[in-house]
């Protein structure tokens, strides 16, 4: 009975604590709120920025510890002093958080479903690594996130040649490559490292000696790197593009979100109404309900339809799976056919654009590839917006709204303060356009009102 | 004097004998008008050195160039001379090549056939016309012939592999022949013969090859330059251009035949008795040959050598005088045979010594005329005499056997029986129309003569039938009333006046089997082939044929004459089809046979081979049939779940809604179209969802399913009275102000848990049943229900730290860095917790110890901003009781807060700890007051200084604030 009575007073003492949600934080919960969200750690009580004079000063202190993760060493590539806890785990917490806004976080297993096992030697964290290396390497400018046509990113571990599959622990013997397996880095992050070929030889059970190849790339970057692509795509072997039934469309559809942070449909009624083909035997090519989302997923989907997933094993080995190009061998054609176009996968990958920014804008555009397209997401403010709202969010807990809300199809109507809030990462967005530094976005952030107020209020 | 009369003897017997005599030498052919002077066995020569010619310029001298391959040897003498000249020194006399002179036999030359690059001397010696003296010492021609006279590159020919290769080709012989020694190289791409990457090998210079590896389905060319010996390049390159056909494909093309040898109308000379035919073919095939037109390919013999690209055969049993004609077919190994190539050759007829032409080109000069020769009734041993002693230059004859010296002697015997005439241009050869009834037997003579032929080889006076109707001509002809589709062989003898026959009959050979067509008409491109798309319902079965037919199929393989179904054939009879019905998913094979207007049957059938696609199966299976549903009977355990499915799929079943096929567990019975599973473990009470998906054949994944149910209750159960009973003392005897309230989301099963976690709640293990926590969460619920939600803005969240931030908070509290117990609570509640509730998401290539737990999907997909749940803080202050149960981790605490186990619980202290627990945050007076009467509290209960500030920790653990700062 007594334990009884002293629980039920503690569960009762432990209600009373609140805490005004406008006040302005003390320098030290100031520090340590920052602190724990750039390292997912907590300070040591004697932690320097514990001591923060002024809420400043404490913004200062925690952006000294996000710039220990800086990439000043190995050409840029790599932590200052990989010895430094602190600097490991803000690059282990702001990495995890680029992970964590990918649409896929793992290699999706409904293509050839070997990819569990390819991930062994391809590491998966690829794909945030073009955001990590953004917010680390000094001087990236952002849109250079989505530019190139050959260079591929892979973790740099504190063990990059295991002896053994980092994660499922076998033997080289288990794959088709032998000893001339290369396996995944493994352990703690340190940086990012870049290659533009990755191949293992083997020779199949016929005889035939195969290449597999992790290197291919569709350009613009992040968008048709080897890892996004294998990320995304989750074709079947021997996948032939039609351009209508068949196409990679679950890789434009997370592309718009991953990167532009928006939901399909993004364009309007009207804008799909052009594109309706009512003859046309493919259902959804016969109302605007369909074309509102497949005017824009379809023809995005085009800039891969190259894109192939193959496998390779030899005799008792581990099947790895890969994605390469179909050759091109016919000549340019609509990138929306109204009907099944069977050499569609072997034209030219041109493809087509069709959005609606934040604030209504129209972008139609036709481009040649998936670089152009690239070049078109460094002009266009969608891709900075989205980041601001990615960090905005993490910072603050809000999750504001960048949709094309004057649609006049659009479900919601905004309170006052969600509106505040939008304008707030628009604003952050287009700075970021500006500036071109993810760092400097994220300094913006922490030196917000509601960033520093208990509740996350906004003020203005 | 006496020496003088002897050569004025010498001189005008020369001129008496004189006569034109051919020499052949090895260096060629030289005609020269010398002048034999020939004393019964004597030969008389000067060699006074004031009679002796002086033989000056000879020519040419040094180097020369060579490439017209021959040179003019010349001299010139100060007397009028005959010279003659030798590779090797001798006597005058026994040099064995004149040189011309000119009219006034000063002047000396002859044309000499050179090799390059070799040296030459020549030894010259004259005999003066008017002394008949002879050089006994030569004087020499000497020259070099220049070095490179080859500046022509060398001919390529049989460039191989070339067409279509079966698909099973995995390696090819690259190959080339050139016409002089060589060196080839070869490249994918046309480049200079320096800049080739790879080189063919050679033995002989001649013939070069390499082997190399091939795929299927691809096309190969190749480019090859040789340089000869001389370092002359080929100016354009010769390709080596071929198909490795697709694995799968269909082989229809017949092999084809070329590069014959010998080459059509090849003369061999007589005495040959065996000749080596060889051709090419454009595809690994077996060849046969036969000397019958008519002969199908399984009738004809095996070449020697076949098999591959290359067939080559020896042809023995060859007569002089006789034509051959070879029909040569080759099969591939496909079957497909090639249309028939023929060789034709023949062996030059032994022309039999002529004594009297030879007496008459040779020796008539000399001797006169045979007839009135002042040899007659010589023997042969004095005209062989005469050879060997070279009388009269007669060693010229030697070339002359002793049957043709015995012949000449024979023509001059008085006695010498008459000449025979000598047969040729004999007519007819070769086929002549089916339907021929006559022919005209013919045949030349060169002197007047009859002739006679026969079906037998007879002698001419047996044989039947007249060619010359016994007139006497040069020319002989006779009609020869002949039947259709046979073969003749036709003798012919002829008879001069003087009753000269002759010894060896001539042939004619002939048949009257042109025109019959006794091959069976060939069968192409069988259709259709391959894989058809899945919607068609009907295809053309379509042949092609060479000639007039009729075509039969059927589909089992058996004789033309047995197969069951005709295909319809064209107007011209060339093209054959019949509409058949197919359907999806099936194979076919048809087997075509053939007929033409004379009966000839296909002994091979044509295949149409084909496959009409499965239809490609988009749809998902669709479910029906959940079984159970509604309320099982109070005290039901287990039971069987079921459902079914339009058709033959896997499915699986999971409670998590969320979860993927993937991520679900196996029905028991799955793979047709119905699928059990038994489940167990059942409560009264409780409700069931079971999520379902099914897989069919072709990877299709339906809607989800869900087979709900629940087990009745035992009873009703009061939930609020339980409240009252087991839970009011704690969080507040009103139910509807219980403290519980906001917990809408609350289920028994949550209470369970929290009663299993918090030491607090021990009392209550084992006392209550999931149904009746149910009922008192929906008693709480119904009382209370969930507070309007307090933030102005839809879509924000509390930013509070994820697992990895919860567990070094708490070791920064509570651990000292030795100690063990709060670590290992820390890591066994905090960390290792992988389900997601903590949030923070980590990978597995990071080390084990960052990245604990065994889901690898719950890992990843943590969120970086994990929503606050009563779970999550179920797991917090789980964590907190335990660790701060421990003294040292509650000391470690206290002396953080720069407090001790005594220290007292005011309100001053109360802040200090909580500094450690919230940093920067400064608690409200309540708050500070409340701990400090919690600390009290737990004195005035009789518990320990420490364990008072235990409850007071533990309360700061439970707040709200613990997550957030």
């Amino acid at each position: 009975m007594k334990k009884i009575l002293l629980s039920t007073l503690v569960i009762l003492v432990s209600g009373m604590f609140s805490q005004n949600t406008w006040a302005q934080l003390s320098p030290k919960a100031l520090f340590v709120r920052c602190y724990k969200q750039i390292t997912q750690s907590y300070p040591a009580l004697n932690h320097p920025g514990m001591n923060a004079g002024s809420a400043q000063a404490a913004i200062d202190a925690c952006l000294s510890v996000l710039d220990k993760a800086r990439f000043t060493a190995n050409g840029n590539k790599r932590i200052g002093n990989t010895s430094d806890q602190e600097a490991l785990n803000v690059l282990k917490t702001m990495h995890a958080l680029h992970h964590s806004w990918l649409t896929n976080k793992t290699f999706p297993l409904g293509g050839l479903g070997y990819l569990n096992e390819t991930k062994d030697l391809l590491d998966y964290n690829g794909v945030a690594l073009y955001y990590t290396r953004a917010l680390f390497a000094p001087n990236y400018q952002f849109r250079n996130i989505f530019r190139g046509n050959s260079e591929h990113l892979q973790s740099d571990r504190t063990n990059n040649s295991p002896a053994r599959a980092p994660i499922s622990n076998r033997e080289k013997s288990n794959y088709p490559y032998g000893n001339n397996t290369v396996f995944a880095p493994k352990g703690a992050l340190r940086g990012v490292t870049t290659y533009t070929q990755k191949r293992f030889n083997f020779v199949e059970d016929d005889g035939d000696a195969r290449t597999t190849r992790f290197d291919e790339h569709w350009g613009g970057g992040v968008l048709g790197s080897h890892i996004y692509v294998t990320m995304n795509a989750d074709v079947t072997n021997n996948f032939r593009a039609n351009g209508t039934i068949l196409t990679h469309r679950k890789w434009s559809r997370n592309l718009v979100q991953d990167y532009l942070c928006r939901e399909y449909p993004v364009i309007r009624y009207s804008d799909a109404q052009p594109y309706v083909r009512s003859d046309s035997p493919i259902a959804f090519r016969n109302e605007v309900g369909c074309t509102a989302c497949h005017a824009t997923l379809d023809p995005l989907a085009a800039f891969i339809r190259t894109a192939n997933g193959v496998r390779h094993r030899n005799s008792g080995s581990r099947i790895i799976e890969t994605y390469r190009k179909h050759g091109i061998s016919q000549a340019s054609a609509d990138v929306f056919p109204a009907s099944n176009d069977g050499n569609f996968y072997r034209r030219p990958a041109e493809g087509r654009f069709i959005f609606r920014t934040h604030d209504g804008q129209l972008v139609n555009e036709d481009m040649d590839n998936l670089e152009q397209l690239g070049t078109l997401f460094g002009q266009i403010d969608a891709p900075y917006i989205c980041a601001a709202k990615r960090y905005y969010q993490y910072f603050t807990g809000i999750k504001a709204n960048v949709d094309d809300i004057a649609d006049p199809q659009y479900p919601n109507t905004l309170s006052s303060n969600e509106l505040a809030h939008r304008n707030e990462v628009i604003q952050l967005g287009m700075q970021l356009k500006q500036h071109q530094s993810l760092r400097r976005l994220v300094e913006d952030i922490l030196k917000k009102p509601q960033f520093q107020n208990a509740g996350y209020n906004i003020t203005n | 004097m006496a020496k003088m009369k002897s050569l004025l003897l010498v001189t005008v017997l020369a001129f008496l004998y004189s006569c034109n005599i051919p020499i052949t030498t090895g260096d060629g052919t030289f005609e020269f008008n010398g002048t034999v002077s020939e004393t019964g066995n004597e030969q008389q020569v000067s060699t006074d050195p004031a009679l002796l010619p002086i033989i000056n310029e000879p020519s040419p001298f040094g180097a020369v160039n060579s490439d017209v391959g021959s040179v003019v040897l010349s001299v010139k003498t100060d007397k009028a001379s005959i010279c003659r000249y030798d590779r090797s020194d001798s006597a005058y006399g026994s040099l064995k090549f004149s040189l011309q002179a000119d009219s006034q036999g000063l002047s000396h030359s002859a044309l000499a056939m050179v090799a390059p690059q070799t040296f030459y001397k020549y030894y010259v010696k004259c005999r003066s016309m008017s002394s008949g003296a002879e050089n006994t010492i030569s004087r020499t021609i000497e020259f070099s012939t220049m070095g490179n006279s080859d500046i022509s590159p060398p001919m390529l020919s049989n460039a191989l592999p070339s067409g279509i290769l079966p698909a099973a080709t995995r390696t090819v012989s690259l190959s080339i022949s050139s016409n002089e020694r060589s060196q080839c190289r070869y490249d994918a791409t046309n480049k200079p013969y320096v800049m080739m990457s790879s080189q063919l090998q050679s033995a002989d210079g001649l013939n070069h090859s390499t082997s190399i590896n091939v795929q299927n389905g691809t096309g190969y060319v190749y480019f090859v330059h040789c340089s000869d010996e001389k370092g002359n390049i080929t100016s354009t390159p010769s390709l080596i251009q071929f198909y490795v056909d697709k694995a799968g494909a269909v082989d229809t093309a017949a092999p084809v035949i070329s590069n014959l040898l010998p080459a059509p109308g090849s003369e061999f000379n007589a005495g040959t008795r065996q000749a080596s035919i060889s051709f090419i073919t454009n595809e690994a095939a077996t060849c046969k040959v036969s000397n019958s037109a008519q002969a199908t390919y399984d009738q004809m013999s095996a070449l020697q050598v076949t098999g591959s690209q290359n067939h080559s055969h020896i042809q023995a049993g060859l007569a002089d005088g006789m034509s051959y004609q070879l029909y040569v077919q080759c099969r591939d190994a496909a079957n497909n045979t090639s249309q028939k190539s023929m060789l034709a050759f023949s062996v030059k007829q032994v022309q039999a010594f002529d004594a009297l032409s030879y007496y008459t080109a040779n020796c008539q000069n000399c001797h006169g005329p045979a007839a009135s020769s002042n040899k007659r009734n010589t023997t042969a041993a004095l005209i062989q005499r005469g050879i060997d002693q070279n009388k009269g230059g007669m060693g010229q004859f030697n070339t002359l056997t002793p049957a043709q010296v015995e012949a000449i002697a024979a023509l001059l015997k008085d006695d010498a029986p008459a000449q025979a005439a000598v047969i040729s241009n004999t007519q007819p050869w070769g086929s002549q129309a089916e339907n021929t009834a006559s022919v005209t037997v013919s045949a030349k003579t060169d002197i007047a003569a009859s002739c006679r032929f026969d079906a037998n080889d007879l002698p001419y006076a047996s044989m039947t039938y007249r060619l010359s109707a016994d007139g006497l001509g040069t020319t002989h002809t006779a009609m020869f009333a002949v039947e259709s589709q046979k073969d003749y062989r036709l003798y012919i003898r002829c008879q001069t006046p003087q009753g000269g026959t002759n010894m060896m009959s001539s042939l004619v050979n002939f048949d009257t089997k042109m025109g019959v067509d006794m091959e069976a008409p060939m069968i192409s491109s069988p259709l259709p082939s391959g894989v058809l798309p899945e919607t068609t319902t009907s295809v053309d079965l379509r042949v092609t044929t060479n000639e007039k037919s009729e075509c039969k199929y059927d589909t089992t393989n058996k004789m033309y004459s047995l197969m069951a179904f005709d295909l319809d054939f064209s107007a011209d009879k060339l093209q054959h089809s019949k509409a058949v019905n197919v359907v999806k998913d099936s194979d076919y094979t048809f087997y075509v046979g053939c007929s033409d207007e004379k009966g000839n049957i296909t002994l091979q059938n044509a295949v149409i081979s084909f496959r009409v696609d499965k239809e490609q199966d988009v749809v998902a299976p669709l479910l029906s049939g959940f079984m159970p549903g509604g309320e099982l009977n109070e005290g039901t355990r287990q039971t069987v779940i079921s459902l079914n499915t339009n058709e033959p799929a896997n499915c699986r079943y999971s409670t998590n809604g969320a979860a993927t096929f993937a991520q679900m567990t196996a029905f028991m019975t799955t793979g047709a179209m119905a699928h059990n599973s038994s489940v167990a473990g059942l409560e009264d009470g409780r409700s069931y969802d079971f999520f379902v998906y099914c897989q069919d054949m072709s990877g299709n994944t339906s809607a989800q399913g869900k087979i709900a149910f629940s087990v009745k209750a035992p009873a009703a159960i009061n939930g609020a009275a339980l409240y009252a009973a087991n839970c009011a003392s704690c969080h507040g005897v009103n139910i509807a102000q219980s403290n519980l309230k906001g917990r809408a989301q609350d289920t028994g099963a949550e209470y369970q848990a929290g009663i299993d976690r918090i030491n607090a709640m021990a009392f209550l293990r084992g006392t209550l049943s999931i149904a009746q926590l149910d009922a008192i969460a929906a008693a709480v619920n119904q009382q209370a229900p969930p507070p309007p939600p307090s933030s102005a803005v839809a879509n924000s969240q509390s930013v509070v730290l994820t697992r990895r931030g919860i567990a070094s908070k708490m070791m920064t509290i509570f651990s000292n860095g030795n100690n063990d117990f709060a670590e290992q609570r820390i890591d066994d509640r905090i960390l290792e917790e992988n389900n997601g509730f903590l949030g923070g998401t980590c990978t597995p290539y990071e080390d084990n110890a960052d990245c604990p737990g065994a889901s690898e999907e719950a890992r990843v997909n943590a969120p970086m901003l994990p929503n606050i749940s009563s779970i999550r803080r179920s797991l917090i202050y789980s964590a907190c009781t335990e660790v701060i149960s421990n003294d040292t981790s509650a000391n470690t605490a206290l002396s953080r807060a720069g407090l001790n186990a005594n220290s007292g619980g005011n309100e001053g202290n109360v802040r200090s700890l909580a500094s450690i627990f919230f940093p920067g945050v400064n608690l409200d007076q309540e708050v500070a007051t409340g701990l400090s009467s919690l600390h009290q509290e737990a004195r005035n209960n009789n518990l320990d200084n420490r364990d008072s500030w235990k409850m007071v920790m533990l309360a700061m653990c439970q707040s709200s604030l613990f997550e957030n700062y």
